[in-house]
This record gives C-alpha cells, sequence and structure tokens, in this order.
C-alpha cells in the first residue's frame, strides 16, 4: 500500500497538479428552464362530513388498526365520552372490523367492504380510529 | 373511508404521524383529516399512563374534531401541465429551488430541461404520458415523463430509462407492498437488481464494489428521487423511517459465474428465458450483513450462511421468520456450495430447514419488541407459540450445544423466504445478507424497436453481442 501510495504521488506531480484550473477562463452561467420532477395526481377529493352538534345521544364507534395499544386506549376514550356524555353509544373495537391497510386502487377492497359494512350496520354516527405511529 | 359515507372520523396518532395521516388521507382524497394527538410513543407507556392521558389529553381533541365545524378545502387535487416550465435559474438557483421545494435528496442535481427529458423519451418505447404505474404512497401517476425528469435530475444516461420504467412498474406491482413499507417507521430502503443481457451492456456492475459503481448509484438514486416526487415520500411527513432512509442500491448478477456453476441466474430461476432482462426489487432495513465463511466444506457453510441469516432480521425483532432474506453469494463462495453438490433450490430448502429459533426467544422478542400482535402476557403467547404446527422438539441448529436433553427445546422456523443473488468480489469469501420486509417484484424489462440503432449511436456494443448461448 505505501508503494502504491508513492507512485501515485509521482504520478499526480507529473500531471502538473491543479495550477492549471487557476488559469480556467470564468465563463458566464448558463441559465435553465426546468420541469417539475413530481407525479401527476390521480385523487378526486370528497367533502368532509358534516361534524355533529353533539356526541350526546349518538353512536360513536371505536376502530382498531391492531397496533399501537390501541386496544387499551380505545376503551379509555370511550369511557371518558360516557362520562361527560351520558346518553353517548359507544360501540367497542371488538365489535368492528379492524382498520384495513389501504387497498390498493383496482384490487379487491375486502376488508374496506367489510368496515363500510359495520359502519352501517351499527348506525355509527362518529368514528374513533386508533392508533397511528 | 367514514367520511365518505358521510361519517365524521378521527385519528388517534402519536406527534408527527398526525401530518403523515393528513397528507396520506389528502392524497387519497380526504381534504382535511382530523387528528387527535396523544402526546408520547404509545408503546413506551403503561396501561395506566395509556388511560390516563386518552382521557386527559386525547378525549378534548377528539370531541372538536367531530363537533366543531372543518373550513371548507379545495374541491380537487391540483392538476398541472407536465410540460410546463416551473423555474428558471442557474445551477445553484435550481438546486436551492427543488430542495426548498421537497424535489430533491440535497445533493446536486443536474437541470431537468424539456430538451433532456425528450432525450431521455427517445430510449422508452412509450408514449410520454402513458400511466407506468400510480404509487403509493401519494397515489400520483408515474409516466416516462416524470421518470425521465428524475432520471435526468439523478445524473442517470438516456439508455438507462427502460431500467428506470420497469422498476417503477415492479414498485406498482402490489406483490411489493410498497404501500405497507413505503414510508414505514422501519426505514425499509427498496432496492433493485437487474438480470439479463441488458445488465451487461449497460455495464451495471456485479462485481467488486457493486453498488458503488456510478452506473449502479445513479440508477438507484434515480429511484430514490421517484420515491420522493413519484411516490410521495417526504421525512417528517410521509417517510417515517425512525432513524431515515438511505438511497436505493442496484444490482446485477454475475451471470457468467452463475452459469458456469450450472446454477440459474435468478431471472431463469424465476421462469425467464436466459437472454430475457428484468428488474427485480426488494427491500432491506440494512445494507446487509456481512458474513465471511471461512470454511471449505459446503455443509459448514451452509450452516454458517443458515445462522448468519437466523441473526439478521427486519422489523423489530419480534417478527420471527417474516423478513424476506436476499442472500449476495460471492462466486468463490458459491463454487464450494455448488461443487458441494448444491443448487440454489435444494440450498434454500437447507436453510430454510436449519435456521430456527428458539421458541421462548421467538416470544420473548415478539411480547417485548413488536408493535403490535400482542395479545396477552408472556406466558400465554409461549403457550400459543408451542401449540403452533410449526413448532418442534429435536430440531435445534448445530450452532447451540448439545447438552443432556436438549431434543426436548422446542424450535420454530426463522427463515421462510429467501432470495439469492450471485454478486461481489469474485476473489473473496463473502455473503452478504439483507433482511427486509415479504414483499418482492419482478419485470420484464421492454425495449424500443429500434434500440440496437439508438445503442449503436451511444456508442455500445450490439445487445446480442453480451447473450448467453
Amino acid at each position: 500500500m505505501k508503494y502504491l501510495t508513492t507512485i501515485v504521488t509521482a504520478v499526480l506531480l507529473a500531471a502538473g497538479g491543479p495550477q492549471e484550473t487557476v488559469a480556467a477562463e470564468r465563463l458566464a452561467e448558463p441559465v435553465y428552464n426546468v420541469v417539475s420532477p413530481a407525479g401527476e395526481s390521480t385523487v378526486k377529493m370528497t367533502a368532509m362530513a358534516p361534524r355533529l352538534d353533539t356526541l350526546d345521544g349518538k353512536t360513536v364507534c371505536l376502530v382498531w388498526n391492531y397496533a399501537f395499544k390501541a386496544d387499551v386506549t380505545l376503551p379509555a376514550i370511550g369511557e371518558a365520552l360516557k362520562r361527560r356524555y351520558p346518553n353517548v353509544k359507544i360501540v367497542p373495537h371488538y365489535a368492528m372490523p379492524l382498520a384495513p391497510l389501504p387497498e390498493p386502487p383496482g384490487g379487491p377492497q375486502n376488508e374496506s367492504e367489510a368496515l363500510q359494512a359495520a359502519l352501517k350496520e351499527k348506525g355509527c354516527d362518529a368514528v374513533i380510529i386508533g392508533n397511528g405511529g | 373511508m367514514a367520511e365518505r359515507l358521510g361519517i365524521p372520523a378521527v385519528a388517534v396518532t402519536n406527534p408527527g404521524f398526525d401530518d403523515q395521516a393528513r397528507t396520506m388521507a389528502r392524497e387519497a382524497g380526504i381534504p382535511s383529516l382530523q387528528v387527535a394527538v396523544y402526546p408520547d410513543p404509545f408503546d413506551l407507556e403503561t396501561d395506566a399512563q395509556l388511560r390516563e392521558k386518552s382521557a386527559r389529553i386525547v378525549v378534548p381533541q377528539i370531541i372538536d374534531a367531530l363537533t366543531k365545524p372543518i373550513p371548507a378545502s379545495k374541491g380537487s387535487a391540483e392538476n398541472r401541465d407536465s410540460r410546463k416550465i416551473v423555474f428558471t435559474g442557474n445551477i445553484d438557483q435550481i438546486n436551492r429551488h427543488f430542495t426548498d421545494r421537497g424535489w430533491s435528496d440535497g445533493m446536486s442535481v443536474t437541470p431537468p430541461t424539456k430538451e433532456k427529458v425528450e432525450e431521455f423519451l427517445k430510449y422508452t418505447g412509450y408514449p410520454p404520458d402513458q400511466e407506468i404505474a400510480v404509487l403509493p404512497i401519494s397515489n400520483l401517476k408515474a409516466t416516462p415523463w416524470n421518470i425521465a425528469v428524475n432520471g435526468v435530475m439523478a445524473g442517470c444516461r438516456p439508455e438507462h430509462m427502460p431500467i428506470l420504467i420497469a422498476a417503477v412498474q415492479a414498485m406498482g406491482d402490489p406483490a411489493f407492498r410498497y404501500r405497507n413499507h413505503g414510508g414505514s417507521t422501519h426505514s425499509f430502503v427498496s432496492f433493485f437488481w437487474v438480470n439479463g443481457p441488458l445488465a451487461r451492456q449497460l455495464r451495471i456492475d456485479h462485481g467488486q464494489g457493486l453498488i458503488a459503481h456510478p452506473v449502479n448509484s445513479v440508477i438507484g438514486r434515480a429511484m430514490s428521487l421517484i420515491e420522493r416526487n413519484i411516490a410521495g415520500l417526504r421525512i417528517k411527513e410521509t417517510q417515517m423511517g425512525s432513524f431515515g432512509k438511505t438511497l436505493s442500491w442496484v444490482l446485477a448478477e454475475d451471470e457468467e459465474a452463475v452459469n458456469k456453476l450450472g446454477w440459474e441466474p435468478y431471472h431463469v430461476e424465476k421462469g425467464f428465458p436466459k437472454n430475457a432482462n428484468t428488474v427485480s426489487a426488494g427491500t432491506s432495513t440494512v445494507w446487509g450483513r456481512n458474513l465471511v465463511p471461512a470454511t471449505s466444506d459446503p455443509r459448514i457453510l451452509m450452516e454458517i450462511m443458515a445462522y448468519g441469516m437466523t441473526t439478521t432480521e427486519a422489523f423489530a425483532s419480534g417478527f420471527t421468520g417474516q423478513s424476506r432474506r436476499y442472500v449476495l453469494v460471492e462466486p468463490g463462495v458459491a463454487r464450494i456450495l455448488a461443487e458441494g453438490g448444491y443448487t440454489k433450490s435444494s440450498l434454500k430448502q437447507d436453510l430454510m430447514r436449519t435456521g430456527r429459533k428458539i421458541t421462548y426467544e421467538a416470544v420473548f422478542s415478539q411480547v417485548h419488541g413488536s408493535f403490535g400482535r400482542v395479545n396477552a402476557t408472556f406466558e400465554t403467547e409461549l403457550q400459543r407459540a408451542l401449540r403452533d404446527r410449526n413448532n418442534e422438539k429435536g430440531k435445534l441448529p448445530p450452532w447451540y450445544p448439545r447438552f443432556p436433553g436438549w431434543e426436548e427445546i422446542e424450535t420454530t422456523p426463522a427463515i421462510r423466504m429467501v432470495e439469492f443473488i450471485v454478486c461481489g468480489d469474485p476473489a473473496r469469501n463473502k455473503v452478504q445478507i439483507l433482511a427486509g420486509g415479504p414483499g418482492t417484484a419482478m419485470q420484464q424489462i421492454r425495449l424500443p424497436a429500434n434500440w440496437d440503432e439508438l445503442m449503436e449511436k451511444a456508442g455500445y456494443p450490439p445487445l446480442k453481442s453480451f447473450y448467453f448461448e
């Protein structure tokens, strides 16, 4: 390795070194017109659902994504809502299908359809989904 | 989904993931996802803390999210003319602008002028606006045009286009599971390998130092820019790798060495003709774990490989057997295996038979080191695992001592998915083990009809001269 280094150093010295670049002529910097690298949008925005006037007397459905201890936090959220709104109806996470991972467009949407059916069947007025991390 | 049915919804997340959730929802057509934030990492909290903070901190946010009116948002996503000049400036100004817009990785890019992009499109054989794939996370459409823009920026040559297009098709294949791992906190890196004569014609390196070869690395950088600009990954927003994500790397298989061994190159193993050109895509959380076999005994060599693979996993450590292993085998190591009678297929079988983890250990790491599917206490999970039909006695791997009673030790399979790629320094004795998610995909590369003519002009020997008989 030591010998290789000496050879390389000698070759560099023989090549003249960096002074050539010092003498390089300054050129006007070119200007470019450039296009965007971003992908093209394929989605259509949907309107957000109207919000509720109160949760009291409403059916709130809890949906679990099978992760990050939502099986602990969702029941705690349900109990806290019940304390604040005595007439709220809580549908627990174990009575609802799991939150599906996004299913590729054009492919089977089995899990999404199952959740959609349950939202209608249980008469959900609002949905709480957890947990993301 | 609930919002689409007219039902107000709110998602609960950790800090940082609220922006990711909003962005992902917006890109799925939900303009203003409502999020309630739990302040600390869920998995590091006690159940008592989870209950108390949920009630005190999260519930008020939930009530607001479900009852306070949301200001009207834009009715539709932005649609723009891809040919529009978005900026004019010198190199420094362009680099600053692209970095500010989140379009660049921060390293200098080649300015993507229309002229450059049009030059790249000559090498595709596709109309410029044809849909090549719709890529998660952002559900944006990849076209030859925007793939070329990213290729130009990365420093690719126009003749790399067929590989970039096939690689994007592989990324868009649901079998690659990009939707699950692209923005994952586990920091999965997408990587690609090329088989067939095209790899040799384009001088994609398969030997010593391969991923650092300029051709390999510019294609890898282009794929990372495509992930950024077409898949829509941004750190602190949609790319949630806890420690970040490196640039993609690109490999080619040393098919000459493979043929000499009497083994099949990767694409032939998967049913493609020898002179077909393919790109395959995989993921890994690390640039491999180095194994230096120091044996000429093929059986011991297989065992040390099984050891290396068993102890190299992706995800959290608790997902035993769920990561696909990509095993890069140097030709010298492959020769010992082949001369010992191994084919790729029989080697795979032996590795899967040998690579096992003690079930107690697998459950320990599952219960204390995974993010989700833990339903019960350690003891209950252990009993469940011991009842699993894959759990067996008497199969303790050879790297454990045979003390009295060892036959009673229960083990579980640690290796279920294996891909071999023969590459690397033919003068060394290394095996590199990459562990990633289960998703993998493969795509045949389509070349334009006038490929030979284009390549002759570009100074390359004809593709046929790289064919194997």
